[in-house]
């Protein structure tokens, strides 16, 4: 230790350390005459004592070379106010662009990492293949978890969990729509991080119908007080509290606010033997040491273990998935989460942001370092070696990153309650003192000041005083064509994005202008507890004269039903998979569907009713009939085999949008069931809408149609369908802003660079006869063909990444040249205005001021 | 020629006093001996490579032996420069004390 220490002390060029060995021999000597331990001590002692002139000395002269620099930096910043801002401010844009994308993948990428075991934690999900089709369920077979529990040793925990995601619960009288119900196995409390802040998992375990309450909901419900005891009604059964729990932190697949024991579910698990239904979700936990891969090769087939026979007479295929805990979010192809590729779009996006900033960064510090390479030439020759001034220039451009960073943080929290509003999070500024944010800062600045100081660090430094300093030196071509090609590279980004912003709302308002092949305007959608009384209640909303028509469903078009149920057609022995409607006689005519062929159900007709279907085009083309009319008097099966399966088709109706545009038409049948009706469509007028709603609102209680009075407007309905685009299009249309701005912030301060530089040239060409627009022209020409080569970069990149985002649509538009072409309009406009400002006060400027110059 | 500090003077004379043995370690008990005060390494250290600096010395390295953790020894020699400045700064001496009365250092 001693001797590492003195050999960083000792500066000795030979490097053969013999002053060292002359305090070896020292030591040696004292060892000699007065023990082992008294040298050593006097080793130490002899060390330690130099240590402070060593450090004196470094001090003294490091902080007076420190102020020198510090001096000078500051005497720059502030000698070329106008370029610092801009670097500043661009950077700090960049970089508050780039914190806040980190915050959120950062986010994302941590869902259930919160249980200490996470790796060993699985959720066993369906891969089923019918009819040549693929689906992929987060839900699993009843009797799964005992099964994996029971059958298998490397299961060390295994429950089932049943999610109610709507519940109405009663207290006191009064209800309340509750979300996030949690029916559990007992070993779910094995499995789950859960602190209880009173009770424990005993009660809710041994007794069904107890429950557990999250904080916030304690709260909510019994505020201060202790709720332990107290009940709720819920489905008709009463249940006791009997413990409260933490909330789940946000960043978790499975949500919970009420847990209650699987005995609660009306049906027992013991019962739940059905391997064909899917309706509960199996989470396990793995023995340490049990690889997640081998133990899903294991269970795959165990669905056809237990039922193969009937799953082989139907030929469906019924695969058991394991997903790590860790992947539901991001990688699950049964959740709607959120996916990977938005997180990778949303990274590159943002560090394409982060690289135009840099680029500007970078600019302007060399340009700044052209200026400076006598003052390098001159530090140089009063002896300041290269390191000294790689240190200064790195040290200049990492303090200048750091005052940026710092702004850049002042923005983030700024911005971020709006960013929040627009990705539909919670993010409070705390996060960004979390370490891993932290470490990313840290490195963001770290990385971004050393790329920026890199240029005049490491090759201004290079320079030979005598070369820097005889020469009026002048920036080299090189230099210009470097920042050129940064130009180039920062447009081709902002283009990019542009387009991607034009094509995302281009295809926002195709389709949301759509012909839908149905009437959306003006429809009222209630939600009703028929009690097959649908007809009288029909009758009681049609007595006011604005609604003029009424029809019951189970549900409005719009909802992304998927019904799945399997068909028979009666001469092939071959299934396919139809979507369902139960609807009245009155939905067709209401919501105005053509008819292809045949006839509307006839509420006369008791045969109508259950046994006669509707088709649309799309399943009469699957269930393989070449026309509609051929269709009209077949029968089919739906639901099982059998006779009472037995349906005629009666009608075909023209195909109709009833899913949002993404996806493609479906095949449909209608059938007229009223006990499965729980959605009332009401046709308004619009003149009276506030007094229409008043008298729907008075009615629906005067009928006791349900607990909960919710409406809502069908087209309103169809344009949330397209939540998630418009939100692509808002985020786009921000970075394309970001973008633009930080480009033009570049080619601001480039050209009034070159504009500074030509001055002198620019008074003789005015001297000798040239107009202000040639002198326009001159300086702006070039940045308009610099544009036009970022152009050809962008519009590759573009066509490419746009159709493939296209590709997700069923329906949508084609990408034309027009798209482009107004992109590269918007991007030569937007640039052209930025540097005019500089090439107009250039060229209008005397030349008599230019060349007096000197 | 220039004068040496008292601290230069009493290396060059240990140097050569030691002859053939003139290494760090040596002079320092030298010094020792002279003075009867022990002297800090970096004192010598830095005072030799004045020296050598100002061509008063030269060094040579020597081989290497366990003592010392098998590093080698660099010895110094006076060089006839520093000879030369020697013998003047001992002149020097001599002039100075030579009709100093003694009593005037007796005093009190």
């Amino acid at each position: 230790m001693a001797v590492w220490l003195l050999k960083r002390f000792f500066p000795d060029k030979t490097g053969l350390y013999t002053q060292l060995g002359d305090i070896d021999e020292a030591f040696n000597t004292i060892a000699r005459e007065k023990g082992n331990l008294a040298a050593q001590a006097w080793y130490w002692i002899t060390t330690i004592r130099s240590i402070p002139y060593f450090i004196k000395n470094s001090i003294i002269w490091n902080t007076i070379m420190l102020k020198n620099y510090f001096k000078i930096a500051l005497r720059n910043i502030v000698r070329q106010k106008q370029y610092s801002l801009i670097n500043i401010i661009g950077l700090a844009v960049g970089m508050a662009c780039c914190i806040l994308i980190f915050v959120y993948v950062d986010y994302e990428l941590s869902y259930d990492g919160y249980h200490p075991d996470a790796e060993r934690i699985y959720r066993a999900t369906m891969h089923f293949k019918i009819a040549d089709r693929d689906f992929y369920r987060g839900s699993s077979p009843g009797p799964m978890a005992a099964a994996l529990k029971r059958d298998y040793p490397e299961v060390d925990y295994a429950c089932m969990v049943i999610p109610y995601n709507r519940i109405l619960v009663e207290v006191e009288g009064n209800f309340f729509s509750e979300e996030h119900f949690l029916y559990v196995g007992n070993d779910f409390f094995n499995i789950w991080t859960i602190e209880f802040l009173a009770g424990g998992p005993g009660v809710i375990i041994d007794r069904p119908h107890t429950l557990l309450l999250t904080e916030d909901m304690s709260r909510k419900y019994f505020g201060s007080a202790d709720p332990i005891g107290k009940t709720f009604q819920i489905n008709q059964r009463e249940y006791e509290i009997s413990g409260i729990i933490n909330n789940p932190p946000p960043n978790t697949h499975l949500q919970y606010h009420f847990l209650t024991s699987i005995y609660s579910y009306r049906t027992k698990p013991e019962e739940m033997t059905e391997w064909a239904d899917c309706f509960s979700q199996t989470y396990l936990k793995l023995k340490p040491g049990v690889k997640g891969e081998d133990f899903k090769e294991k269970i795959r087939w165990i669905a056809h273990q237990h039922r193969g026979d009937y799953f082989k007479q139907r030929g469906w295929t019924y695969e058991t998935v394991l997903e790590p805990i860790r992947s539901l979010h991001l990688h699950s192809r049964a959740d709607a989460g959120n996916s990977m590729l938005m997180i990778y779009g949303i990274s590159v996006i943002g560090f394409l942001i982060l690289l135009i900033a840099c680029l500007n960064f970078i600019n302007m510090t060399t340009a700044g370092a052209s200026i400076r390479a006598r003052e390098v030439g001159i530090r140089k020759v009063i002896g300041a070696r290269r390191s000294h001034l790689i240190f200064q220039f790195l040290g200049e451009s990492l303090t200048l990153t750091a005052g940026a960073f710092l702004l850049a943080v002042g923005l983030t929290c700024g911005i971020l309650p709006y960013f929040n509003q627009l990705i539909d999070r919670q993010f409070e500024a705390g996060r960004l003192l979390q370490p891993t944010s932290m470490v990313f800062m840290l490195l963001l600045v770290l990385l971004i000041g050393t790329l920026a100081g890199s240029y005049p660090a490491f090759f201004i430094s290079r320079s030979a005083p005598a070369s820097v300093l005889s020469k009026r030196s002048s920036a080299g071509s090189y230099k210009s064509f470097l920042r050129r090609i940064f130009v180039v590279v920062q447009f081709a980004i902002a283009l990019i994005l542009t387009v991607s912003t034009l094509t995302v709302f281009n295809q926002i308002s195709f389709m949301k202008n759509q012909e839908l092949g149905f009437d959306k305007e003006q429809k009222l959608i209630l939600e009703v507890d028929f009690n097959n009384n649908h007809d009288s209640i029909k009758s009681e909303f049609l007595q006011h004269p604005d609604i003029t028509g009424a029809t019951a469903s189970y549900h409005a078009p719009g909802v992304v039903y998927n019904s799945i149920t399997t068909r028979f057609h009666e001469e092939e022995s071959r299934e396919v998979i139809l979507n369902y409607y139960y609807l009245d006689p009155d939905f067709i005519p209401e919501y105005k569907i053509p008819m292809a062929a045949g006839r509307n159900f006839d509420k006369n007709l008791a045969s109508d009713r259950g046994r006669s279907v509707i088709l649309n085009e799309t399943a009469v083309k699957l269930l393989g009939w070449s026309s509609p009319e051929k269709a009209l008097g077949k029968i089919i099966e739906s639901g099982g085999r059998g006779e009472e399966y037995n349906k005629t088709i009666i009608g075909v109706t023209k195909d109709f949008h009833y899913q949002g545009l993404q996806r493609p038409i479906g095949p449909l049948g209608m059938l007229y069931r009223s006990d499965y009706f729980g959605a009332l469509t009401l046709t308004f007028k619009i003149e009276n809408l506030p007094e229409i709603l008043a008298f729907v609102k008075n009615k629906w209680s005067e009928l006791h149609l349900g607990t909960i009075f919710s409406y809502s407007f069908l087209d309103e309905n169809f344009d949330r369908l397209y939540a998630a685009e418009e939100k692509t299009g808002k985020i786009f249309t921000i970075f394309t802003f970001l973008a633009l701005f930080l480009s033009c912030l570049g080619i601001f301060s480039l050209s009034s660079f070159v504009a500074a530089r030509r001055t002198k040239e620019i008074g003789i060409r005015k001297v000798l006869g040239a107009t202000v627009p040639k002198i326009l022209g001159l300086i702006s020409g070039e940045f308009v063909l610099l544009v036009m080569a970022a152009n050809l970069i962008a519009w590759p990149v573009s066509y490419f990444v746009m159709r493939s985002w296209l590709g997700n649509f069923a329906y949508r538009i084609e990408l034309t040249w027009t798209v482009f072409a107004l992109a590269a309009f918007i991007g030569l406009l937007i640039a052209l205005a930025t540097v005019s400002y500089q090439s107009l006060k250039a060229a209008l400027a005397n030349p008599v001021d230019s060349l007096r110059y000197e | 020629m220039k004068l040496l500090s008292r601290t230069e003077e009493l290396l060059l004379n240990s140097i050569l006093r030691l002859e053939e043995n003139a290494y760090a370690f040596m002079i320092r008990e030298k010094l020792k001996e002279i003075t009867g005060k022990t002297w800090a390494f970096g004192a010598i250290f830095i005072s030799l490579d004045r020296l050598e600096k100002k061509r008063y010395v030269e060094s040579f390295l020597g081989n290497e032996t366990p003592e010392r953790g098998g590093r080698r020894k660099r010895f110094y020699k006076v060089t006839s420069y520093g000879l030369k400045t020697l013998a003047e700064i001992r002149k020097i001496d001599q002039a100075m004390w030579k009709d100093l009365p003694v009593y005037l250092l007796e005093k009190e």
